[in-house]
């Protein structure tokens, strides 16, 4: 092959492979279609955690019908507020991160709630 | 000196004595086997009056004979032990004797020929010999049977004497011969000269211990908001640690019986904490708080709302504001406790030994709950608060119990130090205090706090719902690998003075009305963070709260 022939052999082989590779989302997705793969939530609405565990970064799905305010409340062992997050939710899923560097590993329960309304409550282990 | 001397005496034993093996005749071990009331009882723990217990164990590494006849003789010092008991674990029908033909005393010299633990060599070839010396005596143990004699055939039992400070305790109790046979076949096998050694041990060394047997705990009475068994003790003689760190349980309790063992040597407790020093740092700032510097103002007239000098009443409050310690609490002294809350003064001193020694007071419950405001100012030595405690046992009582209870510096609230219990406290001050510190929390206001993004901004609010709210404070963590703090704003009022502080991560922020007025209800906090991102789950966290009343005592913010 000619020293020509080469360079533009690779630099569309590059292309490709850049083509190919996953892009990457930003922190929030807002999917008002459908969620795939392991966030999906079958039901018209529900709360999916990606792990058993919380860490730093990792995904969950609030899927609610109506949008608007909804609050993300964690509570320590003692069920004293430790953090409580306000999000502005479409309807249909809201695929979010969750931060926890500003939190000390242990158990939590993590509520979600509307308008002084608890529509979720589950107990899982922040690290 | 005796020990010195023991050591270097020891020290060619170990480095050119080391005891070997028969290979495949029989080893004889003299095999120390703990007390008669703890088997498990190390022998360097062993006091005088303990009767110890010694196995005689034979070890047949003989592919081709058995035992059927074993004679051994232990020779000990009678000043050191009296030899009380002794029995036997052989074979059914096996004869056994344990013959004591002393005299006035005898001790065996050895065949220096022969290796000493060479039992049956030093029996056999002559050279040796047992002399008459008084203070020794030697048992011959002795057993026959027509079938296999194995493993610890023998067991005897020395209570242990004190033999004065003059007596050499080296080789007190030792094998010095034994003769070993198989009479099973058609005759007799004797074991041959290094067929029988004494092996691994063919003697005992120990100086015992006083006779002391008192059971010797440490007791902290702690408050319920510090965790105890976050501390701890390293028990230290005559200046050097002789235990690991022992930290409480959660009953607040140590067991320091196995490290005191003499009457006569200094024990001092040095307190330690299983906490790093980033960690005390983060329970300093749980103790050191606006109430705290409420509660100061109060005391000390500057806090704009009445009741000057009347709501300390220890000393041990006192003690844990004077941060100059010249032993005369003035308003600077609250203003100081104030800077630091406020994050511009620090009143912890270094001493350069680390802020848990610089901030941590352990004292000796009696003179914790006596230290009172009078001593405070008429200049009485304060008892000892410092990490290191003398600790002296009354060893005529069978179970002694040093008390502590823990201070700490700029926790006049007593929201971790530990209550003072009594009423000698304030019996012995000037004025008519009364007792019992000030420890709980007046009441509980509400609040309602929320993180959310707003104008592309991470912004945390904090909505006061309550009233006669005169200092309110509080810590939040945020992720600062995400979020940039970017500004406190405030809306308390008028006369309020503010503060608001980051430290790696933490933003401090509070309030204090010292004019005689309240904070005013709404949002009163509000945090902004600039970074990008979408959502502001978990970015922002609660650290600690806190607040007072017009009274300059706590109160419990409740958030929702």
């Amino acid at each position: 092959m000619s020293y020509n022939f080469q360079k533009w052999y690779y630099f569309w082989l590059f292309v490709l492979f850049l083509a190919c590779a996953k892009d990457e989302y930003t922190d929030y997705q807002t999917i008002n279609t459908t969620v795939a793969g392991d966030m999906a939530i079958a039901d018209a609405t529900g709360l999916k955690f990606e792990g058993s565990n919380i860490t730093d970064g990792s995904k969950f799905n609030l899927k609610v019908l109506e949008a608007g305010e909804y609050s993300i409340e964690v509570r320590d062992y003692f069920k004293n507020l430790t953090s409580k997050s306000i999000i502005n939710a479409k309807s249909g899923d809201n695929v979010l991160k969750f931060y926890t560097r500003a939190l000390r590993d242990g158990d939590y329960t993590i509520t979600i709630g509307k308008d002084g309304t608890e529509l979720h409550n589950v107990k899982l282990v922040i690290r | 000196m005796k020990k010195i001397l023991l050591l270097l005496t020891l020290i060619p034993t170990l480095a050119l004595g080391q005891l070997s093996s028969s290979t495949d005749g029989v080893d004889i071990d003299l095999l120390y086997s703990g007390t008669t009331d703890d088997a498990n009882k190390l022998l360097s723990k062993v006091q005088v009056n303990d009767t110890i217990v010694v196995k005689l164990k034979l070890d047949n590494l003989s592919s081709t004979n058995s035992i059927t006849y074993v004679h051994v003789d232990v020779q000990y010092n009678v000043n050191a032990y009296a030899r009380v008991d002794y029995s036997f674990n052989v074979p059914t029908g096996a004869q056994t004797s344990n013959g004591n033909w002393s005299g006035n005393g005898m001790k065996w010299s050895v065949n220096p020929n022969y290796d000493a633990n060479d039992l049956w060599a030093q029996w056999s070839t002559q050279g040796g010999s047992y002399n008459e010396v008084a203070g020794w005596e030697v048992d011959h143990v002795e057993a026959i049977a027509t079938s296999n004699i194995t493993g610890n055939y023998a067991t005897l039992y020395f209570k242990v004497k004190d033999a004065g400070d003059n007596h050499s305790y080296t080789d007190n109790i030792a094998l010095t011969m034994a003769r070993v046979t198989d009479n099973s076949g058609t005759s007799e096998y004797v074991y041959g000269v290094g067929k029988v050694r004494g092996y691994p041990t063919m003697a005992i060394t120990h100086i015992p211990l006083e006779d002391l047997d008192s059971n010797i705990y440490i007791q902290a009475d702690a408050n319920t908001n510090f965790d105890v068994t976050k501390v701890g003790v390293v028990v230290q003689k005559n200046g050097t640690p002789i235990s690991n760190n022992l930290y409480f349980d959660s009953g607040g309790q140590i067991n320091v019986t196995e490290y005191i063992t003499t009457s006569t040597d200094n024990y001092t407790l040095d307190f330690v904490t299983s906490y790093s020093s980033t960690e005390w740092e983060a329970l300093m700032d749980n103790v050191i708080t606006i109430s705290d510097v409420t509660l100061t103002l109060q005391e000390l007239g500057k806090y704009g709302h009445g009741n000057v000098g009347t709501v300390f009443t220890t000393g041990i409050q006192y003690s844990a504001v004077d941060s100059n310690e010249d032993r005369d609490l003035t308003p600077q002294d609250a203003y100081n406790l104030l800077g630091h809350v406020m994050g511009t003064l620090d009143v912890i001193p270094d001493d350069g030994t680390g802020i848990f020694n610089n901030t941590f007071k352990p004292m000796k419950k009696a003179d914790y709950n006596s230290w009172s405001i009078y001593k405070f100012k008429n200049q009485e030595n304060m008892p000892n608060s410092s990490v290191v405690h003398p600790i002296t046992v009354d060893f005529t009582e069978s179970s002694y119990t040093e008390d502590f209870k823990f201070g700490f510096i700029g926790d006049p609230n007593g929201s971790h130090s530990s209550p003072v219990d009594g009423n000698a406290a304030s019996s012995l001050t000037a004025k008519s205090y009364s007792y019992g510190q000030a420890i709980k929390a007046d009441g509980f206001i509400q609040g309602e706090w929320s993180t959310a993004i707003e104008d592309g901004k991470v912004v945390a609010t904090l909505r006061l719902l309550s009233t006669d709210v005169s200092a309110l404070q509080l810590k939040v963590d945020y992720d600062n690998t995400i979020l940039t703090f970017d500004e406190a704003v405030f809306n308390t009022g008028n006369t309020v003075t503010n503060f608001a502080s980051e430290t790696n991560g933490r933003v401090n922020l509070g309030s204090i009305e010292q004019n005689g007025g309240e904070i005013e209800t709404g949002e009163v906090f509000k945090v902004y963070f600039t970074g990008n991102v979408t959502s502001p789950v978990g970015l922002v966290s609660i650290f600690n709260t806190d607040a007072a009343n017009v009274d300059g005592n706590r109160l419990i913010l409740n958030l929702q």
